[in-house]
């Protein structure tokens, strides 16, 4: 394979919006893309090996921080599995109010994403608008939990804090303009034309593929595949509160954007559903310090896909072993599957069509060996070239 | 979300240590209560069914005991769950109404014929358990029993190519494999379509001078995982790519995380490490201690 009409898209690490940046390789045969690598670390911190050095308290502060967006998911994915070992179970108020926050923290990511991947598309009109509706529900977690990103709600046996009648309200006026504002955009991505361009019929992953490579959460719930913990292994309060899985089949970049739309709204119900039925009782229960010998797997469904962790425990007060899988690491395959066949200017709302943990404001692209192209110039291709 | 009644003497709780008080006020005394022994395996098994069910405890205790009772399910750290109290069967029986405007009952675990007529009132399924001999694996199978489907489909793929199967949990199927049978315990997963390749775990056991490399698939709430021991010294496992193409992000991170070479896997670069990182240095085995930050 020649390497003349490379095309690289390198990731600056230095950007404060970068969680997982990622460095991306297309090669290209004039417009067209044939192939594609990926490289990531400019951020890697030594997570796992820091948790073998540190107890199983500190663990959960140091974990939750792994991802800005889903910090929760971290937190409480550790913290189930934490428990299983200790063969606790956290009383079902706090499985409530874990749950609860899991679903304020969907609302915001894809809410993010909503304004990222429009950004990305050229249409800042939407980037903005979403952005703001975003800051409702930032609020709403912050009045919540005194955050408003790393919630730390979650403690070992149970949650930190309780939601009280003022708070039940604000999140319910809160939700309620929301879901006006969600089914605007809904309206807006399947009908406008600028969008319509750029995602229909782009970016397919068909059914087939898609189980052959084995993409999790909006992803694969985009190319037909009904796969979601919440449903499939249910964890917190979620067999209390059952979750209605949002499928779409068409595959493609629309399909995605429906999906996570569509899950917004499920997220709205679940939450007044929540507030409406909370269980009363205590918010936590009691947890050893040394957790009992054993090996746990443990998943629940973050914004992104199944985040999973393997805990192995020797009996002490550390853990011998903790792994993280992020929902990303498991789609950035899907990319490299569906990029090739496409025009370098889909690449953009590919990348963005899958939500990685990343921005992408410092990415530099070389074309051809010789041209060099800031991500914010790749950016403008698209857009020129589907005007 | 459903309920299962669950009778606490001689299913989750041996009370044997108090028999001979029987008939004396002392058999109901608070600290000799406190003094009853959990059962094995009960905390786990309702703890399994903590996040599907209610848990609503029975007892055929009175109610002096009721405080002495429900502060023993606390300090046994079991699930919470509110407490019924029926010293004999028609006690209990006629406590079904209350029961049935609470809860609605997936099934009821007892130790006694008598309790049958209480479940078959609450219109679930009646688990009479062997008392002091309790079978946690009947209780999974009727309560537990369509995720357990999958992971059985999974044991009969594995078996025929694995050293040992256990079920190390509710849900959890562990095929130890040498590295020889990796690559055709794989492809029955795949040619079955028996879930999606999850992660790749490396667990560095350096008394043993072995790494073990632990494939997790997952179908719904089942995961199998295919565990693999390879020699730390020129440690080499063959790669699953040509089967599951998506592994090739986690065969990359376990390589430069403990060193392993991942033979015929297509992609040998970096993954998270930077690239100026010293070839040699894998900061997933034990021996590789962090730095200690240096002062100034």
């Amino acid at each position: 394979m020649t390497t003349l009409e490379k095309f690289i898209v390198p990731i600056g690490p230095q950007h404060p919006a970068l969680k997982e940046p990622g460095h991306f390789e297309f090669t290209v045969d004039g417009e067209t893309v044939t192939a594609a690598t990926v490289r990531l670390g400019y951020v890697h911190r030594g997570i796992e090996k820091a948790t073998e050095n540190r107890n199983w308290t500190q663990n959960l502060y140091l974990l939750e921080r792994i991802c800005g967006i889903c910090s929760h998911t971290h937190a409480l994915c550790y913290s189930l599995g934490v428990e299983a070992l200790a063969e606790v179970t956290a009383p079902p108020r706090a499985q409530a109010i874990r749950s609860l926050v899991a679903e304020l923290e969907r609302v915001h990511s894809h809410l993010l994403w909503l304004g990222v991947a429009a950004h990305e598309a050229g249409f800042d009109t939407l980037f903005m608008y979403s952005w703001r509706d975003r800051e409702t529900i930032m609020d709403v977690l912050e009045g919540l939990t005194g955050n408003r990103v790393n919630y730390s709600a979650n403690v070992l046996g149970g949650v930190k804090f309780d939601v009280d009648d003022k708070q039940t309200d604000t999140i319910r006026r809160g939700i309620d303009y929301l879901e006006e504002r969600t089914h605007h955009y809904l309206s807006v991505v399947t009908t406008d034309n600028t969008f319509v361009q750029r995602t229909r019929g782009v970016g397919t992953l068909p059914r087939e593929q898609a189980e052959d490579i084995g993409v999790i959460g909006p992803m694969a719930r985009a190319s037909g595949i009904a796969r979601d913990v919440r449903v499939d292994a249910p964890y917190a309060a979620y067999a209390q509160f059952p979750v209605n899985v949002i499928v779409e089949t068409a595959g493609d970049l629309e399909a995605r954007f429906v999906v996570r739309l569509k899950e917004l709204f499920e997220s709205y119900r679940l939450i007044r559903e929540i507030l409406e039925k909370m269980p009363t009782g205590d918010l936590t229960v009691r947890m050893p310090r040394k957790v009992k010998e054993g090996e746990t797997i443990s998943r629940v469904e973050a914004p992104r896909g199944e985040a999973f962790y393997f805990i192995k425990s020797n009996g002490g007060e550390k853990p011998e072993r903790v792994k993280v899988r992020t929902p990303s690491l498991c789609n950035f395959t899907s990319v490299i599957a569906t990029a090739p066949g496409h025009q370098l200017a889909d690449m953009p709302m590919i990348l963005a069509g899958i939500d990685p943990c990343f921005s992408c404001n410092d990415r530099m692209v070389v074309l051809n060996g010789e041209s060099l192209m800031t991500w914010e110039q790749l950016r403008q291709y698209g857009i020129e070239y589907y005007k | 979300m459903k309920a299962v009644l669950v009778f606490i003497d001689g299913i989750i709780c041996d009370y044997r240590q108090r028999e001979h008080l029987s008939g004396t006020p002392d058999y109901i005394k608070r600290d000799v209560i406190l003094k009853d022994a959990p059962m094995p395996d009960s905390r786990r098994g309702l703890h399994e069914l903590a996040p599907r069910y209610n848990l609503v405890y029975m007892a055929a205790r009175p109610e002096e005991a009721r405080k002495a009772t429900e502060d023993w399910l606390a300090a046994m750290n079991y699930p919470q769950g509110p407490l019924f109290l029926g010293i004999t069967p028609a006690d209990r029986l006629a406590l079904a109404p209350a029961l049935l405007d609470q809860f609605e009952f997936e099934g009821g675990l007892g130790t006694h014929w008598e309790d049958n007529e209480l479940h078959l009132e609450l219109g679930c399924k009646s688990i009479i358990l062997k008392e002091f001999e309790v079978d946690w694996e009947i209780v999974r199978r009727y309560l537990l029993g369509q995720e357990h489907t999958a992971l059985h489909v999974a044991i009969d793929l594995l078996t025929p190519r694995a050293l040992k199967i256990t079920e190390p949990a509710v849900h959890r199927v562990d095929a130890y494999l040498d590295a020889g049978r990796l690559l055709p315990a794989v492809k029955s997963l795949h040619d079955a379509r028996w879930g999606y390749l999850s992660a790749i775990t490396g667990l560095d056991d350096v008394q043993a001078n072995e790494i073990e490399v632990l494939y997790h698939f997952c179908n719904r709430a089942a995961v199998a995982t295919l565990r693999v021991r390879i020699s730390r010294d020129k440690a080499a496992i063959p790669s699953i790519c040509s089967i599951k193409a998506g592994a090739t992000f986690f065969e990359r991170e376990l390589s430069e995380m403990f060193g392993i070479e991942v033979l015929g896997t297509p992609n040998t670069d970096r993954l998270f490490l930077p690239d100026e990182w010293p070839p040699d240095v894998h900061p997933l085995r034990k021996d590789y201690i962090v730095p200690e930050p240096v002062e100034n």
